[in-house]
């Protein structure tokens, strides 16, 4: 991972945000329904039926809003040595054409997210009575936040180089 | 059709977008050459792929590991190890070794291991006069070797991916894992004898009582978890969540080192670096679906067992297709992709897939160590503040020690397969 992700990870508590603080209360959740899972083996001697799948889905959930997290603090795998070597006016180019895919693949896949929630939306998960819906729902949630946030990066970035591209000029 | 979608991986990729959404637009790209119809299929795979009991051991054991780093867990591992081979010369060195291992038996995750070992042992080198080259470098190749140690979260994945047991994946992995750590760790002391590196402190028999018994509940923590599992107790995720509650409890109840105002940072480290690794596996479900629809695996697959007629060719080649993409990028991408393609020609050349599964973790494990991109390299040389290209040398010989072990691992599967036969998993 990224050795900056630490530094940007660091909001002093209390000033989280909802997806902050969204994904705080979801990994604890999953924590505790797992625990109680074992704990209602041995100790209660019966197993319970929901919370496997419970966990599942909030564990869905996690994923997609997690992967929103990291787009917006930078975290997620990408090759940069190609493109750092560009000039700035390049970048800038390279920089339009990643958000210009980025965008076309997020838009085609919530899109396709919101037809396939309709299509579950009547079925039920046998272990929860919770509609299948409920899972689906991650995918349109972290598709609209991860444009939100990639459309956001590219703004700041196109604006650093542009600043930068400035700089030199004017150094000259 | 398949050149097109290489083609368009590729470039996706050399233009930085990031790896998952990469594979996204390529299976958008095929559908769409195929018949839009099958977009639907893109959340359906996303979904799907995601919705696995045991992917959830993965930001639990992270989360485990977090709180042990910051609870004063992973200091204690340091102090108990000082006891065993604090008296040996390069000793400290091993120590950073012996408890990134130990720490790895609890958290998966190979770079917050060293950065969790490091943070403590580096400086404490520096103390001892280790050069620093020479700790960055024992610390990187410690996080690689710590690939296979469970509950290694690569290790949860091959399981997922390629449908092998993850119990039977992590009893395969720990004697390779000693093997390759009684690897680094002589060589650790032969390099120190040459530079003539201080001993340690001796302890005094108090000093040492109370070291092992604040070691007792971190070492507890590995016997909870492992004999939990093999106990059958409970599963791997089970696990990791008594992994969880356990670690708070010690930190926060016992050793009162973990503040609430830090629990939000530790939690929120660990979801972040869950969206990074599940962005991707997603996407790679997507993306193998769309595969498996143009029947590419199973026409790969005939390629493979033309060309590679025997299965030292086919292991050869696979050590070399995924030591060559570690190079330039992270492991998880080629494990994703590439396993479920594999695994079925592995086992039709005779190869075990729990041994198949050890192997590519131990390659794995080599290309985070090694330049330009191992993960555990750059971290390492992150905290102690050494730009890689001088450590490139000093790390040679550890490469090669791995890369000696890599091969026994590979060519004697008894290593890996002692243990799953031995209690009863394969």
């Amino acid at each position: 991972m990224d050795p900056e992700v630490s530094e940007n990870t660091k909001s002093p508590a209390g000033k989280l945000s909802i997806l902050e603080w969204a994904l705080c209360l979801l990994l604890t959740a999953i924590v505790m329904v797992t625990f109680v899972q074992v704990v209602s083996r041995y100790v209660l001697q019966s197993s319970l039926a929901w919370t496997e799948e419970l966990a599942r889905y909030m564990f869905i959930w996690l994923a997609a809003l997690g992967a929103a997290y990291a787009y917006k603090i930078k975290a997620h795998f990408l090759l940069r040595f190609v493109v750092e070597r560009l000039s700035n006016k390049n970048q800038r180019l390279i920089a339009n054409l990643v958000i210009g895919l980025t965008s076309a693949f997020l838009v085609v896949f919530t899109w396709q997210a919101v037809l396939y929630v309709e299509s579950v939306a009547g079925q039920t998960a046998p272990g929860t009575g919770l509609s299948k819906a409920v899972p689906a729902l991650a995918a349109v949630v972290g598709g609209v936040l991860m444009l939100f946030y990639s459309i956001r990066n590219w703004y700041r970035e196109i604006d650093n180089l542009r600043d930068s591209a400035d700089t030199d000029s004017e150094s000259k | 059709m398949g050149l097109l979608l290489i083609v368009t991986l590729i470039l996706t990729m050399l233009m930085g977008v990031p790896v998952g959404i990469c594979l996204g637009i390529t299976t958008v790209v095929g559908m769409l050459y195929i018949s839009p119809d099958l977009l639907i299929m893109l959340p359906q795979k996303f979904i799907s792929g995601l919705d696995s009991f045991p992917l959830l051991a993965i930001p639990l054991f992270v989360l485990a590991g977090q709180l042990m780093a910051q609870g004063g867990l992973a200091k204690r591992i340091v102090e108990l190890s000082l006891i065993f081979v604090g008296q040996v010369r390069g000793g400290l060195g091993m120590v950073v070794i012996f408890a990134t291992m130990l720490m790895s038996g609890i958290s998966g995750s190979p770079a917050a291991n060293t950065a969790a070992i490091g943070s403590i042992a580096v400086p404490e080198m520096k103390k001892q006069q280790y050069p620093t080259e020479f700790s960055t470098v024992l610390l990187a190749a410690a996080g690689g070797v710590s690939t296979l140690v469970p509950p290694a979260i690569d290790l949860i994945i091959i399981g997922v991916i390629a449908n092998i047991s993850i119990s039977a994946l992590f009893a395969a992995g720990i004697l390779p894992a000693v093997l390759c750590g009684i690897g680094i760790m002589a060589l650790a002391h032969r390099k120190a004898q040459n530079l003539e590196l201080p001993l340690a402190e001796p302890m005094t028999e108090d000093e040492k009582r109370q070291t092992l018994f604040d070691g007792l509940l971190p070492l507890l923590m590995v016997v909870i978890i492992l004999g939990g599992i093999y106990g059958g107790v409970f599963t791997p995720t089970e696990a990791a969540a008594v992994a969880v509650v356990y670690g708070f409890c010690v930190s926060f109840f016992i050793y009162k080192e973990l503040k609430l105002t830090e629990l939000p940072n530790v939690l929120l480290k660990s979801c972040a670096l869950t969206g990074v690794v599940l962005l991707v596996l997603a996407c790679a479900a997507m993306f193998s679906f769309l595969l498996t629809f143009e029947g590419i695996p199973l026409a790969m697959a005939d390629m493979i067992t033309t060309y590679a007629f025997n299965w030292i060719v086919f292991i050869l080649f696979v050590h070399v297709l995924f030591f060559v993409l570690g190079m330039v990028m992270d492991c998880l991408p080629p494990i994703l992709i590439l396993m479920p393609i594999l695994v079925p020609v592995a086992s039709a050349m005779g190869i075990d897939p729990v041994h198949f599964g050890i192997i590519v973790a131990a390659n794995v494990g080599l290309g985070m160590v090694s330049p330009p991109v191992g993960i555990c390299l750059f971290v390492s040389c992150g905290l102690s503040g050494t730009p890689i290209e001088r450590v490139v040398k000093p790390l040679l010989p550890f490469l090669l020690v791995l890369t000696i072990s890599l091969m026994v691992i590979t060519f004697v599967p008894q290593v890996s397969l002692f243990l799953p036969k031995l209690l009863g998993l394969s």
